[in-house]
């Protein structure tokens, strides 16, 4: 096989017991492989890897949790079905750099950044691998991109992602599970993305995870485990206490606005890159880069200009990355309405249709 | 009915066929037509005349078909019991209870399944390749050989759990762990 599935280690697991369970496994991974349409798994190049052991029998609970025991039940049916092994996705090659390089384009306030990513390119390389485990905390002033990066670097590494708004974090559950004694307890996030879906390296995004709010328990709570690489390795969900899952290779970019309201702890688990506003010549080159990404979105190439006028250029310039991408769309959609032959964006601040105010005059 | 389909051993369920000596049975009743055949050269005339009017070789083809049926319908459902255990992972009972009852339904089908294992796990791999595909998973040529090559060292006990194995081959069981 070309895949080694995870073998049961208890004393009662017999070679023959094992014949079944790896031709179970190597069936469970060529259905993980089909629903990411890479089913040619002798050709696609994907590493498969074990991110539990299956445990050889239920586990034995009190009668009178039925809600648990049922609970049990429907989560080992899952697991024998879906299997131990889980696609590595983001295999480290020269293609990959070159594909990361080029958000030196991209996102040129990112550029340090980018930098600690290729070098993690380039070590995983020699272990021949894929990019795992990346722990990556960028902070700035708002509206400088990081989402935008973040997404942007999901997507070129072909992940699946997860994006986690912090802000609206009530609770340690989304990401680590709740209690198993609740009746309505459910794995949280991070369990679900890996058991439940096809990668054993997603990319998390937590997002303003300096505004995660304390005052109903401490959503970051399961983080403290989540980031360290060994106890990452054996991190258990609370609502599927018996089933310790490896999710070290989980790749992790967080936002935030101002890193002082981050716990020091916690901080000190990622790799921060403060990020700065793009200087003026590089807004310029953004503006005209998210320019052409909008009319190839819109199929509008042969319609407008490729390049941005003088004033657009100038007016942009002086805009963060999110307001620029927020003028120009409104100004091709009003081009659009108006049937113009160029965006309305001129030299007063942003587009000539005047910003809709809100509320009582 | 399992999710193949209707096992053929339904087929077989005649009060005529629960002894569960059959598969013996069957061989001595053969043998008895050839003889009676032969006694029918004889001299006593009562027996002459009994024995002409027996038609040994339609019998013994009879006995025959009979015994090949058995065969193929030990051989096909095996091949569904395999491949039901290898494909349902996820409800291992299911596939436990059922070849607890196919092996239970009469005393000869054990022994049949035992016969017939070779070809059942010839057919199981067929069974298994042709579900995923339906399953809309693409099977290239070596997937499929590591499919095969992986049923084909299947034996009865990687499928059953050590007790249930024990109480329908007992010998076996006997013997292995002697080994």
């Amino acid at each position: 096989m070309n895949t080694t599935p995870a073998l049961d280690n208890t004393d009662n697991a017999t070679s023959t017991e094992c014949r079944l369970e790896n031709l179970q496994q190597f069936i469970a991974s060529l259905r993980i492989r089909s629903e990411t349409g890479s089913t040619s798994c002798r050709t696609s190049g994907t590493r498969m890897v074990s991110v539990f052991n299956i445990p050889k029998k239920k586990r034995e609970v009190l009668v009178s949790d039925r809600d648990v025991s049922k609970r049990d039940e429907r989560i080992f049916s899952l697991i024998r079905e879906r299997g131990a092994m889980r696609l590595l996705g983001a295999t480290a090659s020269a293609e990959m750099a070159e594909a990361i390089g080029r958000l030196h384009a991209t996102h040129p306030n990112f550029s340090s950044a980018v930098n600690y990513i290729l070098g993690e390119e380039m070590l995983a390389r020699q272990k021949n691998t894929a990019l795992c485990g990346l722990r990556i905390l960028l902070h700035g002033a708002p509206g400088v991109g990081k989402t935008d990066f973040a997404l942007t670097l999901a997507d070129l590494l072909a992940l699946p992602r997860e994006v986690i708004s912090m802000s609206s974090s009530q609770a340690s559950a989304q990401l680590g599970g709740s209690e198993e004694y609740w009746s309505n307890s459910q794995p949280g996030i991070v369990w679900k993305k890996i058991v439940q879906d096809t990668h054993a390296n997603p990319l998390f995004v937590l997002d303003e995870i300096d505004k995660t709010p304390t005052n109903w328990g401490d959503p970051l709570g399961a983080l403290y485990q989540l980031l360290e690489q060994k106890s990452a390795a054996i991190f258990c969900d609370k609502s599927v206490p018996w089933l310790p899952v490896d999710t070290s290779m989980a790749n992790w970019i967080s936002t935030a606005n101002d890193v002082e309201r981050i716990h020091p702890a916690l901080r000190s688990r990622f790799t921060e890159f403060e990020v700065q506003a793009p200087s003026e010549s590089e807004l310029i080159n953004l503006t005209q880069r998210l320019y052409s990404v909008l009319l190839a979105e819109f199929s509008l190439n042969d319609r407008f200009p490729a390049e941005l006028g003088m004033d657009a250029k100038a007016a942009l310039a002086n805009m963060s990355v999110r307001e620029a991408k927020h003028v120009l769309r409104t100004a091709l959609a009003q081009a659009l309405r108006e049937n113009r032959d160029e965006l309305p964006i001129n030299g007063k601040g942003h587009s000539a249709t005047s910003r809709r105010r809100i509320g009582f005059l | 009915m399992n999710k193949f389909g209707r096992f053929k051993q339904t087929n077989f369920r005649d009060w005529q066929l629960r002894d569960p000596q059959l598969l013996d049975i069957l061989a001595r009743q053969q043998q008895q037509l050839w003889q009676l055949a032969r006694v029918a050269n004889k001299d006593d005339a009562v027996v002459v005349e009994a024995c002409q009017a027996l038609d040994a070789e339609l019998l013994h083809y009879a006995c025959q078909r009979l015994r090949a049926g058995l065969d193929v319908a030990a051989s096909d459902d095996c091949a569904q019991l395999i491949a039901q255990s290898v494909l349902d992972a996820s409800n291992q009972e299911d596939a436990v209870e059922h070849w607890q009852k196919w092996l239970s339904a009469a005393a000869y089908w054990p022994d049949l399944a035992s016969k017939q294992w070779c070809r059942s796990l010839e057919k199981s791999a067929a069974l298994v390749i042709e579900q995923l595909e339906s399953d809309g998973i693409e099977v290239n040529q070596a997937t499929a050989e590591e499919i095969e090559a992986a049923i084909k060292v299947f034996e009865l006990k990687d499928l059953l759990p050590p007790d249930l194995y024990a109480s329908f081959f007992p010998m076996q069981a006997t013997e292995e762990a002697e080994s």
